[in-house]
């Protein structure tokens, strides 16, 4: 069934604009198509507009992340017919909706040692937890949600790295207790994620991996109780 | 109508004594049967399941247990203590291993795990049974002329399952209060990384706060005693941290509740323990 959608999409061209903007374009479409088919159509429109290909493609409508593959039907029914189309993240906007994803990358390389190559693909898939968390722009060096999931999956399929993991995501400057919950920002829902990170918390406060102040203060307040 | 236990022993209740002041006092004027829970355990929040589940599962199974030796359901005013108290019990049922871990532990204290007893929130007791004609037969001081800033914050993913959000909006109905429209709604208040990091949390509060400013809200209605902490409390520390003026009012449901229905007492209503002063009266 087709339906008209009324979209504000962003737009910056790291090479020549100094700010972004965001055009307005009104769409008719099938609903039962992809968020990516979406994309495709507004490349049409305007061909100077360029977005995120393959698997890992993916950006925020309404401020939610989610990759484009989702069917346009469940946005539709979730948010409306008028969206707002924005990269991962809009400080990282190279192009449009494409971003340079280089921090998120570089979260890999800190479990790298203790992890297979073939693991990768496995922490990309959650690419957009890691730009969906406020926390990212407020906070220097956060590790971030993707790689905090990736470690809960690491230290069950490599337990005989859970220590060196968990030391890493215990770290009480970037690590893991500065997550906040991101539900509400991932479509369609990030719970079973927020379920993981909720798991490795407790497995750092039973393996208590090092000498760590935020630990010991967090012990203390269960030993209270 | 259900007996019930008013949850009344809030996380850090030195800074959320004004919303337990205006439950207690919501619930006399309704004739509501809700004594203050006495012998409960106190809300710890639901960040403290990362800590340490298994004794955050016993912690609130006792007052369940509690709750329902003494066939009283427990009525939560606000959403921090109602989502530990209904995600316990929704965990225990399903979940048999951690029943058997979590009766194993309460026996210690000599009582026999009971889940046969319902947690309700504050909404779903005035709407679904109460009349809502005999809620609006009660306003005399309609909220027509002003804007909320409603904030259910990220924990509102979890209440979700045990409570409508619509509930609370259909209770501003009934008082005429219309809602400004804002992105932080269910935004993060900062209060579950207190203590890994009180500058994070402010900087997230702040947000949150400067965004509900800008969106032109009269005040900001808080769902959690969290957030009251956060928004209320520490506000003139999200000023500094912001680098600017916010001074917006912060109340909880029964306070609204309460000012609508012609209460105008601020020592009664707790408005006079507010950081930040109530000016809408």
């Amino acid at each position: 069934m087709e339906c008209k959608l009324a979209l504000s999409v962003f737009r910056f061209d790291a090479k020549t604009d100094f700010l972004p903007y965001y055009k307005k374009h009104f769409i008719t479409i099938d609903r039962s198509l992809s968020v990516n088919d979406l994309l495709a159509k507004i490349k049409t429109e305007d061909g100077s507009f360029d977005y995120p290909k393959g698997d890992l493609a993916a950006l925020k409508i309404n401020g939610k992340a989610l990759f484009s593959n989702v069917s346009l039907d469940g946005i539709i029914n979730s948010f409306g017919n008028s969206l707002t189309l924005e990269p991962l993240s809009t400080k990282r906007a190279t192009k449009d909706m494409i971003i340079n994803t280089d921090d998120f990358y570089e979260r890999f390389d800190l479990l790298d040692a203790y992890v297979d190559g073939k693991d990768r693909p496995l922490f990309e898939h959650y690419m957009i937890y890691h730009y969906a968390s406020s926390v990212l722009d407020l906070h220097e060096g956060f590790q971030g949600d993707a790689l905090f999931a990736f470690a809960y999956d690491m230290i069950h399929k490599h337990p005989e790295r859970k220590r060196e993991i968990l030391e890493v995501v215990a770290n009480e400057h970037t690590g893991i207790f500065l997550h906040v919950k991101l539900c509400k920002k991932i479509y369609p829902c990030g719970a079973d994620v927020e379920k993981k990170i909720t798991e490795l918390k407790n497995e750092v406060m039973k393996l208590k991996p090092y000498p760590n102040t935020l630990v010991e203060k967090f012990s203390h307040h269960i030993e209270l109780l | 109508m259900k007996n019930y236990f008013l949850f009344d022993t809030l996380i850090q209740r030195e800074k959320t004594a004004p919303m337990i002041t205006a439950a207690r006092k919501l619930i006399e004027l309704l004739g509501i049967d809700a004594p203050s829970f006495k012998g409960a355990k106190a809300d710890l929040g639901s960040e403290f399941m990362g800590l340490d589940k298994l004794k955050f599962l016993e912690h609130y199974a006792y007052n369940l247990t509690l709750a329902a030796d003494q066939k009283r359901d427990i009525l939560c005013f606000e959403q921090s203590s109602f989502i530990s108290h209904a995600q316990t019990k929704d965990m225990l049922i399903n979940d048999a291993n951690l029943k058997f871990e979590i009766a194993g532990r309460l026996e210690k204290h000599n009582l026999s795990l009971n889940l046969d007893v319902q947690v309700a929130s504050l909404e779903q007791l005035l709407l679904e049974e109460m009349d809502t004609e005999k809620l609006t037969s009660l306003v005399k001081h309609p909220f027509g002329n002003f804007q909320a800033a409603l904030f259910f914050g990220s924990n509102a993913c979890r209440a979700r399952k045990y409570r409508k959000e619509e509930l609370v909006t259909r209770l501003l109905d009934s008082v005429q209060l219309k809602c400004v429209k804002h992105e932080s709604s269910h935004e993060s208040d900062g209060f579950e990384v207190y203590d890994a990091s009180s500058s994070l949390a402010k900087k997230l509060a702040a947000k949150a706060m400067l965004d509900m400013f800008d969106n032109a809200g009269d005040f900001v209605l808080v769902c959690d005693a969290r957030s009251f902490i956060m928004f209320d409390f520490y506000q003139k520390e999200l000023e500094k941290i912001s680098g600017r003026e916010i001074g917006l009012s912060v109340l909880s449901l029964a306070e609204l509740l309460l000012l609508a229905f012609g209460e105008t007492s601020k020592k009664a209503i707790g408005l006079d323990q507010h950081k930040v002063a109530i000016s809408l009266i």
